[in-house]
């Protein structure tokens, strides 16, 4: 076969594309720091680094619904507390109002006090977190959770339970519903007393003391449930973060290149490259004349 | 004590010292699946090994030794408990490792120093323990490293 010379510069173009695509390679891992820089460079560990890429994206997925879902618990535990709180004022005024020596105008500032904290904890109860009503159960955007028309509470939501995917295969229940919230008897309790101080009657005033305690032990239960969720979330958190931790130190010793290594590479592929180019250029220059020559 | 036999690709050309096997039977968070690992120790470098899969080789994470002599107390103290409950021993025989990740770019290497492994050295099993509280300020205390 004749070698024209055509086919020598062809030859030679094929071999600098070539060159010149291996170096771009190099430049590339130099300048991402990455070893795996697309499928075909390494199919079978870019496939393995990519699915575990993904596999730290969901969890940052998860992690972000783990940081809501706590900041929806923490918000609920404050509001459970202000609420206590008010009931160890409630509790107070009930000791004034049993106290026989206290006159009936004396009890009606006293229920005009306890009206004006019920109100209050229906405001609470009303409480959003992100725009949602954090004791409504799932109806979080509907009408208002809690309303008080001066004698009795009434609750406007459902007792369902709120879900947050914080795993592949895991949900966590991250809501108390207003159902929950009237089960610890405060409502109940608070317009009993206000009724008992409206009708001017210590003995029944003295009864609901313990039933006051009783609401605030409740509430304190109530409280210590909410923080058993925290806790599981925090402990979910601190797990995620751990998985993500070891998948990125997997990954760094996967992809990272070994810089000194790849300039290395890189040098000797640069002269390689500069020697081609020099021969392809000569080889191009080839012209009729020195063809004669 | 059973070595895998193959090896990932990054301990090419690298003198390994000592390696061993560890069962670890909840495998590492994010890679549940996987439940031996071998701990190669490098020759000449006391504080770093590489942990890998004796199954998957090529899922392997540097580790470092815990900087900390074994007579800190402190930190065995906030570890027992957690050994206790998983090699139901008081904690004694036991290394502990972090994970560690290198961000070459800036030249970074970042620990995580709330997830320690504990691997009982009698027994050959570890367990990647979860704390709540971060041990680097107690580490970074006992062995004057700031």
């Amino acid at each position: 076969m004749r070698v024209t010379q055509s086919i020598i510069t062809r030859t030679l173009l094929q071999s600098l594309n070539s060159t010149k695509e291996s170096l771009r390679e190099k430049q590339t891992s130099i300048a991402t720091g990455k070893r795996i820089e697309k499928p075909s460079s390494d199919p079978i560990n870019f496939s393995k680094a990519d699915k575990f890429r993904r596999k730290i994206e969901q969890n940052e997925g998860f992690l972000q619904n783990v940081e809501s879902s706590l900041g929806w618990v923490e918000n609920t535990m404050s509001i459970i507390d202000s609420i206590y709180e008010k009931i160890l004022r409630v509790k107070e005024i009930a000791v004034q109002g049993a106290d026989n020596t206290l006159d009936e105008e004396g009890r009606r500032i006293l229920s005009e006090e306890v009206d004006s904290i019920i109100n209050d904890i229906v405001s609470l109860g009303n409480s959003s977190y992100l725009g949602k009503y954090v004791f409504a159960g799932t109806s979080t955007k509907g009408e208002k959770p809690f309303t008080y028309d001066g004698y009795s509470v009434v609750y406007n939501g459902n007792g369902e339970k709120l879900f947050r995917r914080v795993g592949e295969n895991y949900s966590v229940v991250i809501n108390v519903s207003g159902e929950q919230l009237r089960a610890t008897n405060v409502f109940t309790v608070l317009t009993d007393l206000k009724n008992a101080l409206d009708n001017n009657n210590p003995e029944e005033v003295a009864d609901l003391i313990a039933r006051i305690d009783q609401v605030g032990d409740n509430l304190l239960n109530l409280n210590s449930s909410v923080g058993s969720i925290q806790k599981q979330l925090e402990l979910i958190k601190n797990r995620l973060e751990t998985a993500n931790m070891n998948l990125a130190s997997y990954l760094s010793s996967a992809e990272d290149v070994d810089l000194a290594e790849a300039i290395t590479q890189y040098n000797v592929e640069e002269t390689a490259f500069k020697a081609a180019l020099s021969i392809t250029s000569n080889a191009i220059q080839l012209n009729l004349f020195s063809f004669l020559e | 004590m059973k070595n895998g036999n193959k090896h990932p690709q990054m301990l090419e050309g690298i003198e390994i010292r000592n390696l061993v096997t560890v069962e670890f039977p909840y495998g590492l968070p994010g890679f549940e699946w996987l439940k031996r690992f071998n701990i190669a120790e490098v020759k000449d470098n006391p504080l770093f090994s590489l942990l890998y899969s004796t199954d998957e080789p090529d899922i392997s994470m540097i580790i470092m030794k815990c900087p900390v002599a074994e007579t800190s107390e402190e930190l065995y103290k906030l570890v027992r408990k957690e050994i206790k409950r998983y090699f139901g021993a008081n904690g004694n025989g036991v290394d502990i490792y972090f994970v560690v990740r290198l961000e070459k770019g800036e030249k970074k290497l970042i620990a995580n120093y709330s997830a320690p492994i504990v691997v009982c050295r009698d027994r050959m099993v570890g367990y990647q323990l979860i704390l709540e509280r971060d041990l680097s300020e107690l580490i970074c205390e006992n062995s004057n490293v700031r």
